[in-house]
C-alpha cells in the first residue's frame, strides 16, 4: 500500500484534495486485488462450490450423468456404519498424533533449550524429518516397525517389554499406533521449532530468580513456562488438529486404511469413495462433512493468530 | 547479616577469560557497590556470589559457609534483576510468596510475611495486581519486595534501577538507601553509573576488565584515586588530563611543565620520577574558579559554554586539550573568548604512565579529615 499511494501522489496535483486522493488510492488498491481475486475464484472458489454441489448428485461410475438426489447422499453417508466408523477412527487418530506430538515437541523444545555442548547441531539433525518426503518417512517407518526385522520389536523384545514381536501393520491397534507414530515423528520438529520459539522469548532471568527463590525444573515448567507457552498451545493445537485432520500420505503409504478399515480417516475414506468405488457424489458429501468438522478449528486458529496481544 | 569473601575468584567462558583472580572481602551489614564499564565483569561476578554462574576457579563463603557449589537457593541470597523478571503470570501477592512457597511455609506465616514488605514498599494497594498493570517504579519494588520476604542474608542487585526515568531513579535510590539502613543486611548492588556509586555505598569496588582496580569508600575514591582510571571512572564531570613533563624533582615537590609550557610546582614525593620523565595531570572539572585566585593559573580558548542555572559547564582548549571546568551559575564566561581559569595546587593529581598515581601524603590526610 505504501508503494501505491507512493505512486498515485506522484501523479496527482499538488492542488488536489485529500478526498479524491483517498479514492485514487483506495481504487488502485481494489485493482491490484483483482489478479489475485480471479486467481482464487478460478482456482479454489469454483473447485470447492463444484464439488461441493456434486455432494446433491447421484454419480457413479454407471451414471452417465449427475442425477440430482438432494441430501439422499448426507442421509447415506451418516447412516452407514462405515463412514460413521472412519470418523471416529479420524478423531482417534487426530487426538491421538496431536496430543502425542505437542507433548514431545514441548519435551523436546525444553531439552533444545539447555545449553549443552553441541546443541547447534542437535537443533538441526531434530528438522531431520520435516525435510525427509512424508513417503520415505512412511517407508522407513515400515521397516522400522516390521514384524520379523524391525528394530523396534527387536529393541522392545531385548528390552523384555514383550515377549513375542508385535506386528505392528497388521493388528487393528498396531497399525493405529504405527500411523500416530510415523506422523508424530514427522511434526515434531515443526511443533518443537514453535515450542523453542517461545521458550527463546521468555525474559531467561525469570527462571533464574525462580531457582533463587528455590524452584525446581517441574515447578519452574509448571508455574512459568507452561504459562508463558499458553498462546502456543493453542495456536500449535490448532494447527496441528488441521493438519491431521487432512492427513493422507502417511496413512495410504503405511496402512492403505487397513488392516481392514483399521486406520481408514476421512481422507482415505474419500479416496476410496472418489477412485475406488468412483461414487463422486458420496465422496463430496463426505469431503463436506468433512470440511464442516475442520471449520470450527480453522475459525479458532485464525482468530488467534490476529487477535492482538 | 553476613561476611561475603572472595578468595582468587576466577570465571572463563569457555576459552575467554572474564574474571582474573578477585580477592575481596564485604563485611557484614555494608552496602558494597560494584561499579565500572560494560562489560567488565560487574554481573559476572555477582552472579557468581548468586550461584547463577559457575565459579571456574577460587572459592566464595557466605557468612562463614563456602558456597562455591551450593544451589542457589540454598545460599541465603536474594537478587533483584535489571529487567526485574517477575513471574508475568502471578499476581504481586503471588509473585512475593512464590518463594516462601516453594519452601513450604504455611499460608498464615507467607501472608504475615509478604503483607509486613507490601506495607514497608507501599505495595499493600497492588496485591491483586499482574505485574504488567503496574508502572515501572512500582514493578521495581515488587522486584525488591519478593527478595526481603525471603529476609536473606545477602541482598544482591544488578542494575536494578537503569529502566527507570531519572526523577524515579534518584527516588528509588534513596528509598533503596533507607531499606538497608532499615534491614542493616549485606547488600551487593551492580551499576554503571558513578552516581549511584557515590551516592550509596558504604565501600565501592571499582573493576575494570575482570580486574579489581579499587577498593574504598566513596570519599576515599574520589580524593585519593589510586590510578588514572578509577580517577577518571569517579567524578562527573570526568577528571581533566594533561600531558606533562617533569622539569625538576624532589622527596617533597615534583616541578612539572604543562602542555601549553607552563611550569608548576607540586607537593608529591618525587623521589621515585626523574627530569624529562613524562606524567599525567589530572584536575576535576569542579576544582576550577573563572579567573586568578587559586594557585595554579590556566588561560583556556572557551568552545562552548553550558548554562544550567546552579552551574556552568565550561569546555575549553589548553594547548589544543580538552578541559571541562564546573564553574559558579553566575560566572561571565562567552563562546569564543580566551579566559584565565585557576584552581589549588592541593587539587592536582598526578599519575605515571602505567596509570598509577603519584602518592601525596599531605593529601590523604586531608581526606581523612573530610570523610565523615
Ligand atoms: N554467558 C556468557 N558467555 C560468554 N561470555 C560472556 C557471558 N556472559 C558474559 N560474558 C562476557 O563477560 C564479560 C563481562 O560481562 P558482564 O555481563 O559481567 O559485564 P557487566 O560489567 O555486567 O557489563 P554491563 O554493565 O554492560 O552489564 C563481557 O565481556 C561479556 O561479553
Ligand atoms: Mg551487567
Amino acid at each position: 500500500m505504501d508503494i501505491a499511494s507512493r505512486k498515485t501522489v506522484g501523479k496527482q496535483q499538488p492542488t488536489n484534495a485529500k478526498g479524491s486522493l483517498k479514492r485514487s488510492d483506495r481504487r488502485f488498491a481494489y485493482a491490484i486485488l483483482v489478479p489475485a481475486m480471479t486467481a482464487f475464484l478460478i482456482m479454489v472458489a469454483y473447485p470447492f462450490f463444484d464439488a461441493m454441489s456434486m455432494s446433491f448428485f447421484q454419480y457413479t461410475i454407471y451414471d452417465l450423468e449427475p442425477i440430482f438426489i438432494g441430501f439422499d447422499n448426507f442421509v447415506a453417508v451418516l447412516t452407514d456404519p462405515y463412514v460413521l466408523g472412519s470418523w471416529l477412527t479420524t478423531a482417534i487418530f487426530v487426538v491421538g498424533t496431536t496430543l502425542l506430538t505437542m507433548t514431545l515437541g514441548l519435551a523436546w523444545a525444553l531439552l533444545m533449550y539447555q545449553d549443552f555442548k553441541g546443541r547447534g547441531v542437535m537443533r538441526t539433525l531434530t528438522l531431520l524429518p520435516w525435510i525427509l518426503p512424508s513417503t520415505v518417512s512412511a517407508f522407513v517407518w515400515a521397516w522400522m516397525l516390521n514384524g520379523k526385522y524391525g528394530i523396534v520389536n527387536v529393541m522392545l523384545l531385548g528390552a523384555g517389554f514383550i515377549d513375542s514381536p508385535i506386528q505392528f501393520l497388521s493388528e487393528d491397534i498396531g497399525a493405529m499406533l504405527a500411523v500416530i507414530l510415523t506422523r508424530t515423528w514427522i511434526s515434531i520438529p515443526l511443533f518443537m521449532s514453535f515450542f523453542l520459539a517461545g521458550l527463546q522469548g521468555m525474559d531467561y532471568q525469570q527462571i533464574e530468580a525462580a531457582r533463587i527463590d528455590g524452584a525446581g525444573n517441574l515447578r519452574i515448567v509448571k508455574r512459568l513456562i507452561l504459562p508463558h507457552l499458553k498462546p502456543v498451545f493453542l495456536v500449535t493445537g490448532a494447527l496441528g488438529m488441521i493438519g491431521n485432520l487432512q492427513q493422507f500420505d502417511i496413512i495410504y503409504a503405511l496402512t492403505g486404511g487397513g488392516p481392514v478399515r483399521a486406520t481408514s480417516v476421512l481422507s482415505i475414506e474419500v479416496f476410496r469413495q472418489a477412485f475406488e468405488n468412483w461414487d463422486l457424489g458420496m465422496a463430496s458429501a463426505i469431503g463436506v462433512l468433512w470440511v464442516f468438522t475442520l471449520m470450527p478449528i480453522v475459525i479458532f486458529y485464525l482468530r488467534s493468530l490476529f487477535k492482538e496481544d | 547479616m553476613a561476611d561475603v569473601i572472595l578468595k582468587s575468584v576466577i570465571k572463563r567462558f569457555g576459552k575467554t577469560q572474564t574474571i582474573h583472580g578477585i580477592d575481596l572481602s564485604i563485611d557484614s551489614g555494608d552496602f558494597v557497590v560494584f561499579v565500572g564499564p560494560s562489560g567488565c565483569g560487574k554481573s559476572t561476578l555477582l552472579r557468581m556470589i548468586a550461584g547463577l554462574e559457575e565459579v571456574t576457579e577460587g572459592d566464595i563463603y557466605i557468612d562463614g559457609d563456602c558456597v562455591t557449589n551450593t544451589q542457589p537457593s540454598k545460599r541465603g541470597i536474594a537478587m533483584v534483576f535489571q529487567s526485574y523478571a517477575l513471574y508475568p503470570h502471578m499476581s504481586v501477592r503471588e509473585n512475593m510468596s512464590f518463594g516462601l512457597e516453594v519452601t513450604g511455609e504455611s499460608q498464615s506465616f507467607i501472608d504475615e510475611r509478604v503483607s509486613e514488605a507490601a506495607s514497608v514498599l507501599k505495595l499493600d494497594d497492588y496485591l491483586d495486581r499482574k505485574p504488567r498493570e503496574l508502572s515501572g517504579g512500582q514493578r521495581q519494588r515488587v522486584a525488591i519486595g519478593r527478595t526481603i520476604v525471603r529476609k536473606p542474608k545477602v541482598f544482591l542487585f544488578d542494575e536494578p534501577l537503569s529502566n527507570l526515568d531519572a526523577e524515579l531513579r534518584v527516588q528509588m535510590r534513596i528509598e533503596i538507601s533507607k531499606l538497608h539502613d532499615q534491614l542493616g543486611n549485606t547488600m551487593i548492588y551492580v551499576t554503571h553509573d558513578q552516581v549511584e556509586a557515590m551516592t550509596m555505598a558504604d565501600k565501592i569496588v571499582v573493576l575494570r576488565e575482570g580486574v579489581v582496580e579499587q577498593v574504598g569508600t566513596p570519599l576515599n575514591l574520589y580524593h585519593n584515586p589510586a590510578n588514572k582510571f578509577v580517577a577518571g571512572f569517579i567524578g562527573s564531570p570526568r577528571m581533566n588530563f594533561l600531558p606533562v613533563i617533569v622539569v625538576q624533582s624532589t622527596a617533597r615537590m615534583v616541578l612539572v611543565q604543562l602542555p601549553n609550557g607552563q611550569n608548576v610546582e607540586l607537593e608529591f614525593d618525587g623521589s621515585e620520577v626523574v627530569e624529562g620523565q613524562k606524567l599525567e595531570f589530572g584536575v576535576r572539572p569542579e576544582h576550577y574558579f573563572t579567573g586568578a585566585g587559586g594557585d595554579i593559573e590556566l588561560e583556556l580558548e572557551v568552545e562552548v559554554v553550558e548554562k544550567l542555572g546552579g552551574t556552568t559547564f565550561v569546555y575549553g582548549l589548553l594547548s589544543g586539550f580538552n578541559m571541562t571546568a564546573e564553574v559558579d551559575g553566575d560566572a561571565i564566561v562567552s563562546k569564543g573568548s580566551s579566559m584565565v581559569f585557576s584552581f589549588d595546587r592541593n587539587r592536582v593529581h598526578l599519575f605515571l604512565e602505567d596509570g598509577l598515581a603519584l602518592s601525596r601524603e599531605q593529601l590523604l590526610a586531608n581526606a581523612t579529615q573530610t570523610t565523615p
